[in-house]
């Protein structure tokens, strides 16, 4: 195994191409004083990123577009996407200021930050962000929430401790059509709901481009492989396990089911009122794969059942079970997937909900929510309680495919009952150096 | 002996070979068993191990195979005993680093009693320690802590450093004089270890320890000791022990941390007080800045519904990040009382406290700030009026419409009176609608336009003779654009879709005057309702160019695919390009319209429409089509587009999903 040596994370010094570790603009543009409708610098959300492998970049670019928002510093474990991400702020601003950082402890250390966006693996997700959380910044992270439930708790409670505010990137109650899905549910159009379908994408996508790419060789020099691993347990590096792939490999991420939990599921909660609850049973099974590099379920069929016994399945590479959520009621149903809403009866579609009915709350733009809520210590439309129930659901179901039976769960206290083999797999071991901070 | 009795034995052999499930004949031997939960077959855990012995993780298959046979016999107390003697045994023959970690997780959990000493050698080795570390961390009992606390004392390095983390895992009590005396190791990372395994393991010797680190240690570990205290007194006030929550939170707070720490600890200060409403205002009137954030959070959790106004009057000495967060958490107040700090907030200097206020009175307020609302978003614009809109649209309570409609009534200015307008339509006010109605008669251009709109969520297919009506006497083409979506809407209230549109086509079949047709065309183009289409069809070859017009454009806004060939007929022939720009654009819409379409056809169809559209614009349009039907054909036609430089780029990212979407 190849070891790289890292800086201790007590010393302060950027990676080269960052000049200004303050943070502003070395070139003082009009903007800066708050001319011709911009924010002053003053007034403005500094903010930096970590992890530009797939959604980082994206992520960035919409806070980019906010004229509240000062993008400072960037910070990736593999140079090439770490040099793109600096380059698209640097265009942004028409200077060379942004700072880029190896080691997310360094970048932490900055005075100047007020809130930072994580898009990175899943197995890093919990100890960057309460890290994050601990150094006093807001975070925009993304889903799942963690890599375990355990770690899920851990995140909420780091939240709440210090004071944060926290938006997960369940962009998806952003949408129109999804919130109006959710609270034509809410208000009982459909009547009592008897029953819920989560449709899911099923198998390994190649989103790198690195299938077949599975030779044990040495990783390049741009990335530093080891950090990369991190708190998982150790694999031998090949360019198919890395960049965008990584989630296909239940040690870094959770398959099609934990990356896409976060979206449906997110949305089938938010519909019933469940955003800070669970189910109380969970049964499932997985089709795994017993050759290649990757071990995530390429197909699943998960049940579960909430307190007042309303039955949900979560599926994917089932055709009956539509992708998207669709709630099933005494009158009708309702379904939502991206581009599309459907409803049987047909009209209920155009239906509104009066004012003083249940209200959802409304955002047109997730990151400007994220940005509203910094400014009013609010709670964002997807805050960290709400992601992580949501992810516990796909936590539960991984288990339930493990160990083959019927999990009985208490939502209140957060415990697998009866069952401490089960249990145990609530949470995982650590790689040293690195653990789960408070 | 008997010759029949051979034959007995031999056949009874058969027949018990036929009854034994096909899988299980004796124990530590298995033909191939499936793993119900992960769908996995496996071999005998011999074959399993040997496997296991030179894996390096190119193929999955092995560490599966372990983790389904555990799956299924750890619940059989003797394969389970069988299996963690066998994985003992495996463990110290020196595997590859892959499967001995393969094998810790599978002792982690069925390893018990027997598999600690083994793992406790482990531990001390770097090359095996974190494996062994896994499986001991979880195996229950004293022995694996015994064996984890002797570790530390043998260990040095970044060994030790995982064994202290794996304390803390376990919350190892009889770690906690160990751990102290390594809090204040001169290895500040070791030191900064066992400060936070300390935090998780809690109690009266580990706070005392931690408390030590805060008051002697460099900032860096000073800051990782209040974490792990804050954790610890949390782990405090569930016990219910606030007197000793209450010390550690002085003691944090009175440290010289950093504002977060600080603001933690305050936060917990005012969880243990014995008048948090005394202390939140006592603070909230003082000048330590830092503590107003924890401060306010507090609020909604002690002061009750008529208890907000002693906060509420501070806002006015607040700075302005405090005065966002005051007017924010008002809007869980009563409208009564919080209604004046609001509008008072918005109107302040600070455009995020006005955002706040108004976003507030969405929640908060009641029929007594329609007018305000109305007025503030005339006056305003960006997200101010968004807010205000908004908060229009929101407002709850039955007194809200019968304002909305009063001041609809009473309003002289036409900007706020368009405010309510749009208000009533949003909030579904039926009551409305006379009033829009003569609006639309009577009004400014702008408000009629606004009105006409309006109706679009309230009008029903009832009231379609009586919109038509309105729609021929309108001269601004705003109003008369917005009135023509308004009685398609009332069209597509009515359940049967092909009696939709039949007002309108008598109408038509009776006009003259060919501005009022062209309206009436174009209101049968929103409706979509098949049975026009031979209506719409023929105005194309009308002679006056501004039926035509209307022709082309209302079957371009063909809702259904079902106009599809006829608008891929004016984009090949029409002689307007305007026309032949819109049909094909409608044309790449309906193909669009059709996602499940068999992607060969659907992508022949766009090369077809591409032949046609000389224009970046149109192109990008069918590219961005491409992608959703991957095919050959898509492929082909997007790369033919890569030599195109006003859409170069566009081609290549379509090039590049169809290739992936192929795979």
């Amino acid at each position: 195994m190849s070891q790289m040596k890292r800086r201790h994370f007590l010393k302060t010094v950027a990676v080269a191409g960052g000049a200004a570790v303050a943070g502003f603009p070395t070139i003082v543009r009009a903007s800066a004083l708050g001319k011709d409708g911009a924010v002053a610098a003053s007034d403005r959300i500094v903010m930096a990123g970590i992890g530009f492998g797939m959604q980082g970049p994206s992520n960035m670019a919409n806070f980019l577009e906010k004229p509240e928002v000062q993008w400072v510093a960037v910070c990736d474990l593999d140079t090439e996407p770490l040099a793109r991400a600096k380059a698209m702020v640097d265009k942004k601003y028409g200077n060379k200021a942004c700072a880029t950082y190896h080691d997310f402890r360094e970048l932490y250390l900055r005075k100047d930050l007020d809130a930072v966006s994580i898009a990175v693996p899943d197995h890093w997700h919990a100890i960057l962000s309460i890290a994050a959380l601990r150094s006093g910044f807001d975070v925009y992270g993304e889903k799942p929430l963690t890599h375990n439930l355990r770690e899920g708790r851990a995140l909420c409670d780091a939240v709440k401790r210090y004071g944060r505010v926290w938006q997960t990137g369940s962009w998806q109650r952003s949408v129109e059509n999804f919130h109006q899905a959710a609270e034509l549910v809410r208000n009982g159009r459909i009547g009592r709901i008897k029953r819920i379908e989560v449709g899911l994408p099923q198998g390994h996508y190649d989103f790198a481009g690195t299938f077949g790419q599975e030779a044990l060789v040495p990783p390049p020099k741009n990335l530093d492989y080891e950090f990369w691993v991190g708190p998982a347990p150790w694999w031998p590096y090949c360019k198919a396990r890395v960049h965008m792939n990584w989630r296909w490999n239940m040690d870094f991420g959770g398959g099609q089911y934990m990356d896409w939990i976060g979206h449906h599921l997110d949305i089938a909660h938010w519909g019933m009122g469940w955003d800070e609850t669970g189910p109380v049973e969970i049964e499932a099974k997985g089709e795994y794969p017993t050759s290649g590099i990757y071990n995530s379920p390429t197909r699943y069929y998960v049940q579960a059942k909430y307190a007042d016994g309303t039955p949900m399945i979560l599926a994917g590479g089932h055709d009956e079970i539509w992708g998207g959520t669709k709630w099933i009621g005494e009158y009708g149903w309702i379904w939502v997937d991206r581009g599309q809403f459907e409803t049987e009866p047909a009209g209920l579609k155009n239906e509104t909900v009066r004012p003083e009915e249940i209200r959802l709350a409304k955002s047109r733009d997730h990151q400007q929510n994220f940005l509203d809520c910094v400014r009013s210590r609010g709670k964002t439309i997807t805050p960290a309680e709400t992601a992580h129930r949501s992810a516990s659901v796909g936590h539960l179901g991984v288990i339930a495919m493990e160990v083959g039976r019927k999990i009985k769960w208490d939502p209140a206290t957060e415990t697998i009952i009866g069952d401490p083999e089960a249990e145990w797999l609530l949470g995982h071991s650590y790689r040293k150096p690195w653990q789960l901070p408070e | 002996m008997n010759k029949t009795r051979p034959i007995v034995i031999v056949a009874a052999l058969l027949i018990l070979a036929s009854l034994t499930p096909a899988a299980f004949i004796a124990g530590g031997q298995m033909d191939e068993q499936t793993r119900q939960g992960m769908g996995l077959t496996y071999a005998s855990l011999e074959a399993i191990l040997k496997d296991l012995q030179t894996y390096d993780t190119s193929d999955v298959g092995p560490a599966m195979h372990l983790r389904a046979y555990i799956f299924s016999n750890k619940d059989n107390a003797q394969a389970r005993k069988e299996a963690e003697a066998a994985l003992l045994k495996f463990v110290q023959g020196s595997p590859a680093p892959a499967g001995l970690m393969a094998a810790c997780r599978a002792l982690s959990l069925i390893g018990g009693a027997d598999a600690v000493p083994v793992l406790a050698a482990l531990v001390l080795k770097p090359e095996t320690t974190d494996p062994a570390r896994y499986a001991l961390e979880r195996i229950p009992g004293p022995a694996a802590d015994e064996a984890l606390v002797a570790a530390l004392g043998k260990s040095g390095g970044d060994v030790k450093r995982g064994i202290v983390f794996s304390l803390g895992a376990r919350k190892t009590d009889a770690a906690v004089a160990a751990l102290s005396k390594l809090a204040a190791a001169k290895d500040a990372a070791l030191a900064a270890d066992a400060i936070k395994a300390l935090g998780k393991i809690g109690g009266a010797e580990a706070i005392k320890a931690l408390s030590g680190a805060l008051g002697k240690s460099a900032p860096a570990l000073k800051a990782e000791a209040a974490s792990a205290l804050l954790f610890a007194a949390e782990g405090l006030m569930k016990d219910n022990d606030r007197p000793g929550a209450a010390a550690v939170y002085d003691r944090i707070f009175a440290a010289g941390l950093p504002a977060v720490l600080r603001q933690a600890a305050f936060k917990g200060r005012i969880a243990v007080a014995a008048d948090p409403k005394a202390l939140v205002l006592k603070t909230l009137t003082g000048k330590d800045a830092e503590l107003y954030a924890p401060a306010l959070a507090a609020v909604p959790a002690h002061f009750g519904a008529g208890e907000i106004g002693p906060v509420a009057e501070l806002m006015g000495r607040l700075p302005e990040s405090a005065k966002v967060q005051l007017t924010a958490l008002l809007a869980g107040y009563p409208a009564e009382t919080a209604r004046p700090y609001l509008l008072s907030a918005a109107e302040d200097t600070s455009s995020d406290v006005r955002l706040a206020a108004l976003r507030s009175i969405a929640k908060a307020g009641d029929g007594k700030s329609v007018i305000f609302l109305a007025t503030k978003a005339a006056r305003t614009a960006g997200a101010e009026q968004d807010a205000a809109r908004d908060a229009l649209a929101r407002l709850k309570g039955l007194d809200v419409d019968a304002a909305v409609l009063d001041h609809l009534a009473k309003a002289s200015d036409d900007a706020v009176k368009a405010e309510l307008v749009r208000a009533a339509s949003d909030r579904r006010i039926a009551a409305a609608k006379p009033a829009l109605l003569a609006l639309i008669k009577t009004g400014s251009a702008g408000l009629k336009a606004q009105a006409a709109a309006a109706l679009r969520t309230l009008a029903d297919q009832g009231e379609i003779p009586a919109l038509l009506d309105l729609l021929g006497g309108l001269e601004d083409e705003a109003a008369r654009e917005a009135m023509q979506d308004t009685v398609a809407a009332a069209a597509r209230t009515n359940p049967r879709e092909l009696a939709r549109a039949g007002e309108v086509r008598s109408r038509l079949a009776g006009e003259k005057d060919p501005g009022k047709r062209a309206d009436l065309l174009r209101v049968l183009g929103k409706i979509g309702d098949d049975s026009s289409l031979a209506q719409v069809r023929a105005a194309l070859s009308d002679p006056d160019a501004k039926i035509v017009d209307a022709a082309v454009r209302a079957l371009a806004e063909w809702p259904t695919d079902s106009a599809r060939d006829d608008v891929f007929e004016v984009a090949r022939k029409s002689v307007v390009l305007n026309h032949r720009v819109l049909a094909a654009r409608a044309y790449v819409r309906m193909i669009g319209l059709e996602p499940y379409r068999a992607p060969e056809g659907a992508a022949a169809d766009l090369l077809k429409i591409l032949a046609l559209s000389p224009r970046p614009e149109e192109k990008r349009l069918v590219l961005a089509a491409l992608v959703r039907f991957p095919c050959v054909t898509s492929l082909k036609t997007a790369e033919s587009l890569l030599a195109d430089p006003e859409v170069a780029k566009e081609a290549k990212l379509a090039s590049d999903r169809i290739r992936n979407a192929l795979k």
